[in-house]
């Protein structure tokens, strides 16, 4: 579980590039929220709002991460390649 | 008498360095608070308080100076419009979640009474909303060229026991109040679901 500032951090995002890439993310079920369970006068500070994936959004994340891995398509060998020429068209 | 005077002009520069900085720092927080709180405030009502909180909590978890601070409320504010097109509520699952709570009550008569109560309310509360919407997208339309307009997407969703109950019967009532009450405030794109959907 990870809050704003700390994501923020991680990703190398500005705040309000993150904040709407995370509404979005929560929106379509892929991370949840919660407030932390802390008492903000013994702790000293406000409460934070943490965020985390869902199984969704886990499995969104490693499908997307096996998809990055991927090389790309080699050209396959002998196929004909069309191409337009100069003068022909 | 010349190095009386460097001196002199020495310490009052210093004393009135570290006051302006105190005074700049004061302000730098100040204006962060602000950025932030403002942010916020032109985020949907519904989620305005939760990402009042949540930010001004970023805000004081960030360990840098004023300089990164501004930067994290400036990003906020500059950006807010983007967070709240991701954020428009859906008064579907607004609607649904305020309906859900009350269906899950046993005292039928009463629950769906005070149902009854809630989805007309709730009806009010998203006109509302959505007419805040509108007038806020028309807002940024004067400021904006080029934005693609899309109808306030209104949609509220029933959900009715299929029992033949009072509930049932109370709750397909509040459907019809809820319909009434957005084709009289002329929201626009009002779309309500024209069957309410049966529970399995």
């Amino acid at each position: 579980m990870h809050y704003g500032f700390d994501l923020t951090r991680r990703t190398g995002l500005k705040s309000g590039s993150l904040y709407p890439i995370l509404a979005r993310m929560e929106a379509g079920g892929l991370v949840t929220s919660s407030w932390e369970e802390v008492d903000p006068a013994a702790e000293g500070r406000p409460r934070r709002r943490y965020y985390q994936l869902t199984e969704d959004g886990a499995q969104t994340a490693r499908q997307h991460k096996r998809s990055q891995a991927t090389p790309p398509n080699p050209t396959r060998a002998g196929a004909q390649v069309v191409r337009p020429s100069w003068g022909t068209a | 008498m010349t190095g009386m005077l460097v001196v002199t002009l020495f310490v009052v520069t210093a004393i009135g360095g570290a006051l302006l900085g105190e005074e700049a720092l004061a302000q730098s927080r100040r204006l962060s608070g602000w950025m932030v709180r403002r942010a916020a405030r032109g985020l949907p009502t519904p989620v305005c308080e939760r990402y009042r909180e949540e930010w001004l909590a970023e805000l004081d978890a960030n360990p840098g100076g004023p300089i990164s601070r501004l930067c994290f409320a400036a990003s906020l504010f500059i950006s807010w419009r983007r967070v709240a097109d991701e954020l428009v509520p859906s008064p579907s699952d607004l609607a649904g979640g305020a309906i859900y709570e009350v269906r899950n009550v046993p005292e039928a008569y009463d629950v769906a009474a005070t149902m009854l109560q809630i989805a007309t309310h709730h009806a009010d509360s998203l006109i509302e909303e959505a007419k805040a919407y509108r007038d806020r997208r028309r807002l940024l339309r004067r400021h904006r060229a080029n934005v693609n307009w899309s109808a306030v997407p209104l949609q509220i969703d029933f959900v009715v026991p299929d029992d033949g109950s009072d509930a049932a019967r109370l709750l397909e009532i509040a459907r019809r109040n809820a319909v009434e009450l957005v084709e009289e405030a002329g929201v626009e794109a009002t779309l309500i679901r024209a069957e309410p959907r049966r529970r399995a």
